[in-house]
């Protein structure tokens, strides 16, 4: 089930049940975000420490007030945005310049990516498709890795980063025409070899 | 100039947020194009998603329960904030007293290799580590984990070889100060005669004399939980930083006082103290920085103190003056400066005889 699938619906029914105090539902929660949110929280404060600590306590202060956790009404992008906050603070608190808007002084931590003969590509174009990802600009990596590996939506990636949905949209165009470009180069090479296995 | 428009359709198509619309003019361009393996292969290797991290299914259960937990304390706390003058234990069978042993060699060897400054030595072969603080005398000590603990004059710690796997307990006799490194993973719990501390913060110190009516446990900074042994289904508490918690261990028979008929056999009290006192001046934990701190000490409880803290038995004989009480700070004087400036407040004559001294009018 991709990421997108399991969205809005799913979390609507999980939050209602942690609102009744239901532990495995809280715990169902933790298991979908925990991972992907310190690692977003982990391009901005580059401290596997300080973003487990601010996600953490987003989870404590998310239990704590579960009464509450209803109002809430799109939970993913709350709590994106949550961490986004905590870790500006965090950055904040300790360097004397913060630039916020461009997202550029960040380094965003991609997922490993599958075999190649699972995915029917040869080792070697998977390869330039991993180093043209990550030799993306930070902030289109950034929007890159949420709307791919952590199946974000538009609208809800420009609302946690409060960029323009436009924004978003170049972003990924950017991003999409560089694969796009390694891909076709490694392919153009020979003509007459086979890279897809049928 | 329809190859940008291709390109931007085709990522809307991956990322799911083209329209109808656009996938039909998308499918129009693409059969204009001439590389449209190109794409297909893109698709394909979009499609498949990265595998998550494996981190073990035992660590996400305990980091899940640490979230649990501390979110549970949070509440705890707020609720005992309500009611923290006195809790109530039920009876409980007397302590087991403990033995007062020797000081493995090796332990020796660390705390000399602590002051002594060598490379640090690799404990791993023996089941129980016993650090002693003779009597008159303090000790530092580091444990594996890199926690610091100063004990002092007349106290033991121990802790096992298993002291680093998975959960860090040291059992105390005597008074030590902590200064624990952080592990989530792992917690810290020092247990006494009678209670045990579960530390989820850093700096406290506790009490537990077994001559001592009572054990006591300050916190200095972080959060330590406190819990009754052999009771691990009664109420725990949780102290926060300045907070002293003093426990009863003696029963008190209720027939001998009539007072406390209108209490229940075991009583603790929890108490704020003044943060705006140095740790370096307050009576709890003054002892690490090498000053005796007493205020409003009976004679007779000053002279315990005086006794642990300079090795010497102290015998005062007329009862007046063992009532007589002190407030003061002891740093660098020996015993007999430290007679001689009680002497200045009060009146009485002292002898030492070796290690006794007699007080009397």
């Amino acid at each position: 089930m991709s990421n997108k699938e399991n969205n809005t619906f799913c979390f609507q029914l999980l939050q209602k049940r942690v609102a009744e105090g239901d532990t495995k539902a809280f715990r169902q929660i933790f298991d979908l975000l925990f991972l992907n949110l310190t690692k977003f929280s982990f391009s901005f404060v580059q401290s596997q420490e300080a973003s487990t600590e601010i996600v953490d306590e987003l989870f404590v202060q998310l239990w704590t007030k579960r009464e509450a956790i209803n109002h809430i009404l799109d939970l993913r992008v709350y709590l994106y945005t949550a961490t986004k906050n905590a870790s500006l603070n965090y950055i904040a608190k300790r360097a004397k310049q913060i630039k916020l808007a461009p997202y550029d002084q960040i380094q965003v931590q991609m997922a490993d990516y599958n075999s190649p003969e699972q995915m029917m590509i040869d080792k070697e174009i998977l390869n330039k498709i991993k180093q043209a990802i990550d030799q993306l600009p930070p902030r289109c990596k950034l929007i890159f890795k949420l709307v791919r590996e952590d199946g974000l939506k538009y609208s809800e990636v420009a609302e946690i980063l409060n960029l323009s949905i436009k924004t978003i949209d170049n972003q990924l165009v950017i991003a999409v025409s560089r694969i796009k470009e390694v891909v076709q180069n490694l392919l153009q090479t020979d003509k007459n070899k086979i890279y897809l296995k049928k | 100039m329809h190859r940008t428009r291709l390109i931007a359709l085709y990522t809307r198509k991956l990322t799911g947020e083209a329209t109808k619309k656009e996938l039909l003019e998308l499918d129009e361009l693409l059969k204009l194009e001439e590389n449209q393996f190109v794409y297909e292969l893109m698709e394909n290797w979009w499609k498949h998603q990265p595998e998550s991290q494996s981190t073990s299914q035992n660590e996400t259960d305990q980091h899940f329960n640490y979230i649990l937990s501390t979110a549970t304390a949070d509440e705890i706390i707020e609720r005992a904030k309500a009611n923290v003058s006195a809790s109530i234990f039920k009876k409980y069978p007397s302590f087991k007293k403990w033995a007062l042993a020797i000081a493995a060699i090796f332990i020796g060897l660390i705390i000399t290799v602590e002051f002594g400054g060598l490379r640090p030595l690799l404990v791993t072969n023996y089941h129980l580590n016993e650090i002693v603080a003779k009597p008159g005398t303090k000790s530092k000590l580091i444990l594996p984990d890199g926690s610091q603990v100063w004990l002092n004059s007349e106290s033991k710690l121990t802790y096992g070889s298993s002291f680093n796997d998975s959960i860090r307990e040291v059992t105390l006799e005597g008074e030590a100060y902590f200064d624990v490194v952080k592990d989530k993973k792992h917690p810290f719990i020092v247990k006494t005669s009678a209670i045990s501390i579960r530390v989820l913060g850093t700096a406290f110190n506790v009490k537990s004399y077994h001559q001592d009516p009572t054990i006591e446990t300050t916190l200095v900074r972080g959060m330590i939980e406190v819990q009754k042994n052999n009771e691990p289904s009664a109420s725990k508490i949780i102290l926060r930083p300045n907070e002293k918690l003093i426990y009863n261990k003696t029963e008190i028979n209720i027939a001998s006082h009539p007072i406390s008929s209108a209490f229940p056999p075991q009583i603790i009290s929890i108490s704020t103290l003044n943060k705006n006192i140095a740790d370096s001046l307050r009576k709890e934990t003054a002892w690490v920085y090498g000053r005796l701190v007493f205020e409003g000490d009976s004679f007779t409880s000053l002279a315990e103190k005086m006794e642990r803290w300079y090795n010497v038995k102290i015998n005062i004989k007329n009862k007046t003056i063992a009532n007589y009480r002190f407030g003061g700070v002891f740093e660098n004087e020996n015993i007999e400066e430290a007679l001689k400036a009680l002497q200045l407040i009060a009146m009485f004559k002292y002898t030492i005889n070796e290690n006794e001294i007699i007080i009397e009018k």
